[in-house]
């Protein structure tokens, strides 16, 4: 317990300059509109496939995204300005996990409010030692 | 580390996240022998997906990389001058590694491309260069569905079979710390996992691969050399006779299996 | 530094005015983070993809930060919104060492 307690104080502190962009920490923003799609299960750390549909509340769209892994060395994996004023978007990308984590979507919409969600995924790494 | 993920679960307040799809199902191996299966059959749904689809699949990048340097649409030499269109070269791959007279040694078709290439006014240079992988992999695109054919003209029959016995010798050899022979795993534990890697009888058909814990596409020689890693044994140098040795007796025993093409693995 | 980075736009789904269809594109660049070492024990240096910028007839439609948590070769597919009248997608890319690129399909409907 000691050991996630630390993970997610550390992940809060490392999204720190991050997080004074958004109005509030990520785990009270709501998550109604987006999906995730991210294996529990990540073949490998080096590409996990991770993809985001968002559908923006009524009245509003989409201007930007961003892509959090909290126990990433560099969290802000990805940031996105969508022009174009989308109410619906789908994100597809391929990320390099530093260890088992969620990732986080904060979605931003053109009045300035967030949401966001997350989902959880654990790397295997292969049995063996590749020395190659 | 799953303790730790399942507490994590629990702190982000969401144990029902109903917004979350899983997108790898359970990974279950087909019915029937398993010492037959390539190991396309042991790729997870997520990575069968990513390589079904050309737009999503990496190796799509070095494909086009080893057309372009085929037809020299960049302006650089290029290999059709000597060999014509590369569907008449449909066979090549089938038929690596070949005994050479000249090099007195088994080749595979890694080390043929560089050698071809040190003919023209770019040669390449190492096994693993970005280029003879792309060109590899093009090859073995084009001998997708065919079957190895590896054999030996009369005059060299004696040294190939001094060369398959090798190999045979070192696939049930023990080695390394772990004082395993590839045969313990690959022929007699085939099914059985090891953390989350699934044993498969490891049979050739689909290098070049692109690996994605690697980032990049890498040949059969590196894989071997992997494996040798893999049982904490001393890794020989890419290119060692060793290499080309268990090459030869791995095909032998694919015999009949098709090429799968250059194919992801994890 | 200088060697080409060979990069890949592939528009996918039903081509219809009005509709939306998934641009796929990806870069077959290093994505060095900077936190490996070679063989000799030195440190890589950082050299990633950090920009890559979606234009539909030239008009900006995507503005892209990369960190380094994107894998190589970077892979990222994002919707497109199909003009009556059609047009070219082109995705530009910059990474760390100044180096550029840039590719382009046309949408026919």
């Amino acid at each position: 317990m000691r050991r996630s307690s630390l993970a997610w104080a550390l992940g809060t502190c490392l999204l720190a300059p991050h997080t004074s962009v958004l109005s509030k920490p990520l785990n009270e923003l709501s998550s109604e509109g987006i999906e995730l799609v991210f294996p529990r299960l990540a073949d490998t750390g080096n590409a996990v496939p991770f993809e985001a549909q968002i559908t923006a509340p009524s009245g509003l769209h989409l201007k930007a995204l961003k892509v959090i892994l909290p126990e990433n060395p560099n969290p802000l994996a990805l940031q996105l300005k969508i022009m174009g004023e989308p109410v619906q978007y789908t994100l597809k990308t391929r990320l390099r996990l530093a260890a088992s984590q969620s990732v986080w979507l904060v979605a931003v919409f053109n009045d300035g409010s967030e949401r966001a969600h997350h989902a959880p995924t654990v790397i295997t790494s292969t049995a063996c030692l590749d020395d190659s | 580390m799953l303790r730790s993920a399942f507490l994590s679960l629990l702190f982000c307040g969401s144990l029902t996240s109903a917004a979350q799809t899983v997108a790898s199902e359970a990974f279950k191996l087909p019915s029937g022998p398993l010492n037959q299966l390539s190991g396309q059959a042991f790729l997870s749904p997520s990575l069968k997906a990513m390589q079904s689809d050309a737009s999503t699949n990496p190796i799509s990048l070095w494909l086009e990389q080893a057309r372009s340097l085929w037809t020299g649409s960049s302006g650089q030499t290029s290999c059709a001058q000597c060999h014509g269109a590369v569907e008449t070269m449909r066979e090549a791959a089938t038929q690596f590694p070949k005994w050479s007279v000249k090099q007195q040694k088994l080749i595979n078709l890694e080390d043929q491309i560089l050698t071809c290439s040190q003919r023209t006014p770019r040669p390449l240079k190492g096994l693993e260069n970005t280029e003879v992988l792309s060109l590899s992999a093009l090859l073995h695109w084009s001998s997708a569905g065919l079957p190895f054919q590896i054999s030996a003209k009369e005059e060299i029959k004696q040294q190939w079979q001094v060369e398959l016995n090798a190999g045979a010798k070192l696939f049930t050899t023990r080695m390394g710390r772990m004082n395993l022979a590839c045969t313990h795993c690959h022929d007699l534990n085939i099914g059985k996992t090891m953390r989350a890697d699934v044993i498969s009888p490891g049979h050739p058909t689909g290098f070049p691969i692109f690996k994605l814990s690697w980032q990049s596409m890498g040949s059969i020689d590196r894989r071997l050399r992997a494996c040798y890693s893999g049982v904490q044994a001393e890794v020989p140098a890419p290119g060692s006779p060793e290499l080309r040795q268990l090459e030869l007796f791995l095909k032998s025993r694919a015999q009949g299996m098709p090429i799968e093409g250059p194919s992801l693995r994890r | 530094m200088s060697s080409p980075i060979l990069t890949r736009l592939a528009l996918t789904g039903q081509v219809k005015a009005g509709g939306s269809i998934e641009a796929r594109w990806s870069a077959a660049h290093p994505m060095d983070s900077g936190f490996r070492v070679d063989d000799s024990g030195r440190r890589i240096p950082k050299n990633i993809i950090h920009t890559v910028r979606a234009y539909l007839n030239d008009r900006l439609i995507m503005d892209a930060d990369l960190g380094t948590a994107m894998t190589s070769p970077v892979y990222l597919a994002f919707p497109v919104l199909v003009p009556a009248e059609g047009g070219i997608v082109k995705v530009i890319w910059q990474d760390d060492s100044g180096q550029m690129g840039e590719t382009q399909q046309r949408l026919v409907i």
